[in-house]
């Protein structure tokens, strides 16, 4: 099982938590173990990798961040050391995507972009339907603005779950793809050092099983 | 063989009482599968683990440790241990707060890969090495933790000048920190942007929450120590769950119902108690919620230490100025107090410390004292004549077994008094249930009594799985 640390981001009513509460919810059935707590949520999924015989199962350990503004100097303590994060914007609000966007500038600045996904998720789609259409931000806009960033970018409605999952799943599978020889790699340490020991221990014994006998 | 089975029993709180909460911050996180049915679980029983390498489920047992630590086939171990143990207090008398993490580590290192080398630990795997590897931490922290812990330090050194400034920085963080929360522990909810759902409710679960939080000075351990912050925040979470207005709001209703309990808890020595966890806390042991809870703990200490008005969402400057005064003033007057009050009582300051609060803490804790003692049995038993301070030959080893066991059953015999000891710690601990009873009742008047105990019975007395079956049954 590989884990990674996702971060979720954003103004504070965008409703960047019911997104994951909609990811953990649906994917119950997926696979067994989920924990919900007040900010920290925990997921595994299981995705489709190239080359590989079995799924790929991914953990995420999502830590979400008070998103009022008075907080926003205490971000630095969750997004450190995280693999994706999750900035969120509310397609009903103009404003939100400037938030966002200043996240992505802190983002960039502070963590860098070779180690870290990040993911522009406009949410409220829901909203975005039908006759009373609350839209603010054009997908074009937003859109462009990520490719520009190299972001990765869709729009959901947590409410609804439409495009909740593959956010999720789109994530896992880039950092797969991003951390796969390294842990490719670290498979094949792992197993040196397994065999690298059993020889160790086996050079110990005499001396080990001596004590045992002469104590019991 | 058998008098060390003896004598072991002696400092074994189980054998007088059935319940494992000896080791009182005992936790289960999440989905633990006890219910009913572990009232009376015996203290032994391991959890089945599916997967070896993402076993969950937080499996402690010290006492186990200790039984495996007196097997005779692990004598190397306890000899190692004592051989450091010895060099850490005696080689220097005080390291800075840097060699004491890295000394801790190094050995840590190796007395772990010994771990592979001696039955019965050689033969485990799971979340039994894993209880080994705990015990050690927490057997290692215990005996240096008077060393280690920077107001316990301040006190056996005396002055804060004495300190090295790894130490130093602790206590003056300290006081920095309980100035803040003094200068605005007036704060009502909403100049947070806490939504107030219930607040009789919320008041409560915040002195809770506080509480649980300062039970972080009742322990030696890293591992007690998070879980002290854990059950602290869980209560949080508790409220948030069932009260809040928005059920998923999530960190922008946590965190600053977090700094608002800081405000309101007047925690002893938090930030000392965080650097400890972050210097003597094996980081592979520090699970994902757990690393989410301490990182959200120190925000919201760094969100205090930076604190000022411009942070405040003040809707009503009069008001808030007025309170901010009338809270200046009390102030002055409190120190006034402690003043006269130090001057009276001329014995036992701990001369030019101003984090006075850590040093009466000391003295506060009986139940620390029993552990201590129990501490001190376990290495009176470690502790026998010794030559040399490793294991070299197999004959030494076992003439050193011998004269050990006789020299433990003496120490047992003569002066402590261990039928005293285990009825204490029985005397404590259902002090301490009754005083968890309490707490709950008051947070939960309208059910039944006995119902709130028999929560309590199945959920060990742990705060925060308690609060959290009292939430769902009063839904």
């Amino acid at each position: 099982m590989l884990q990674f640390k996702l971060v979720l981001l954003g103004d504070s009513s965008v409703g960047k938590s019911s997104i994951v509460h909609r990811f953990v919810k649906d994917s119950f059935d997926e696979l067994r173990e989920s924990t919900i707590g007040a900010a920290f949520l925990s997921q595994t999924i299981k995705i489709k990798a190239e080359e590989q015989e079995e799924d790929v199962v991914i953990k995420f350990e999502i830590w979400d961040t008070a998103g009022q503004e008075r907080y926003k100097s205490l971000a630095p303590m969750y997004y450190r050391n995280a693999n994706a994060a999750l900035v969120v914007y509310d397609l009903t609000q103009k404003d939100s995507l400037v938030k966002a966007r200043s996240w992505v500038e802190e983002l960039k600045n502070k963590v860098g972009d070779e180690d870290l996904v990040i993911f522009l998720v406009g949410n409220k789609l829901d909203l975005c339907e039908g006759e009373e259409d609350l839209r603010a931000v054009d997908t074009s806009e937003a859109k462009a603005y990520a490719e520009e960033q190299n972001l990765l970018f869709t729009e959901v409605s947590a409410k609804t779950g439409q495009g909740v999952k593959e956010v999720f799943r789109s994530i896992g599978e880039k950092l797969y793809a991003s951390k796969k020889d390294e842990i490719l790699a670290k498979k094949n340490r792992e197993l040196g050092n397994r065999v690298n020991n059993s020889v160790d221990i086996n050079a110990q014994r005499p001396s080990t099983n001596d004590t045992t006998t002469c104590c019991s | 063989m058998s008098s060390q089975k003896e004598i072991l029993k002696e400092f074994d709180p189980l054998s007088t009482n059935n319940k494992d909460n000896i080791q009182l911050a005992g936790y289960d996180s999440k989905g633990a599968p006890d219910t009913i049915e572990t009232v009376n679980h015996l203290p032994f029983q391991t959890k089945e683990v599916q997967d070896g390498e993402e076993e969950e489920e937080p499996f402690f047992d010290f006492q186990l440790f200790v039984k495996e630590l007196q097997d005779n086939r692990s004598e190397p171990l306890v000899k190692y241990i004592k051989s450091f143990l010895h060099n850490f207090v005696t080689q220097k008398s005080s390291w800075t707060a840097d060699e004491q993490t890295k000394l801790v580590a190094d050995f840590r290192t190796f007395i772990y890969g010994k771990l592979a080398l001696f039955e019965p630990f050689k033969s485990m795997d799971g979340a039994k090495l894993h209880n080994a590897q705990e015990g050690l931490e927490k057997l290692i922290m215990g005996k240096l933790y008077t060393r280690c812990f920077s107001p316990y330090l301040l006190k056996r050194l005396g002055s804060i000048e004495n300190l090295d400034d790894g130490h130093r920085k602790d206590i003056e963080d300290d006081y920095k920190l309980k100035q803040k929360i003094d200068e605005f522990r007036f704060i009502e909810p909403d100049y947070l942007d806490i939504s107030i759902g219930n607040e009789n409710k919320l008041m409560k679960f915040v002195k809770l929450s506080g509480s649980e939080l300062n039970k972080i000075n009742n322990f030696k351990a890293p591992r007690d120590k998070v879980v002290c912050l854990l059950n602290s925040c869980k209560v949080i979470f508790g409220y948030l769950k069932h009260y809040d207005t928005d059920k998923e709001n999530g960190a922008d209703s946590f965190i600053p119902l977090l700094i608002y309990t800081l405000l309101k808890g007047s925690i002893a020595s938090l930030i000392s108690n965080i650097r400890y966890i972050e210097r003597f806390r094996l980081e592979a042991f520090i699970r994902g919620e757990e690393e989410y809870y301490i990182s959200s703990i120190e925000a919201a200490i760094g969100f205090i230490i930076n604190l000022d008005v411009r942070k405040l969402s003040i809707k009503n400057y009069q008001a808030y100025n007025k309170m901010y005064h009338e809270n200046k003033v009390k102030l002055t007057e409190e120190e006034h107090e402690l003043k006269r009050g130090r001057i009276k009582s001329e014995n036992d300051q701990t001369s030019g410390t101003p984090n006075g609060n850590a040093a009466m803490d000391l003295k506060k804790h009986p139940f620390d004292e029993v552990t201590n003692s129990m501490f001190s049995m376990i290495n009176d038993f470690f502790a026998a004549p010794e030559q040399s301070n490793q294991p070299t030959t197999l004959v030494d080893t076992r003439t050193k077994t011998s004269a050990q066991v006789t020299n433990a059953t003496n120490n047992s015999t003569t002066p402590v008094d261990t039928e005293d000891i285990s009825h204490l710690v029985q005397r404590m601990e259902e002090n301490e249930n009754q005083e968890t009873l309490d707490t709950l009742q008051s947070m939960f008047p309208g059910m039944d009594k006995e119902l709130i105990e028999d929560v309590c019975i199945a959920k060990k007395y742990r705060i925060g799985p308690c609060v959290d079956i009292l939430l769902t049954l009063s839904d």
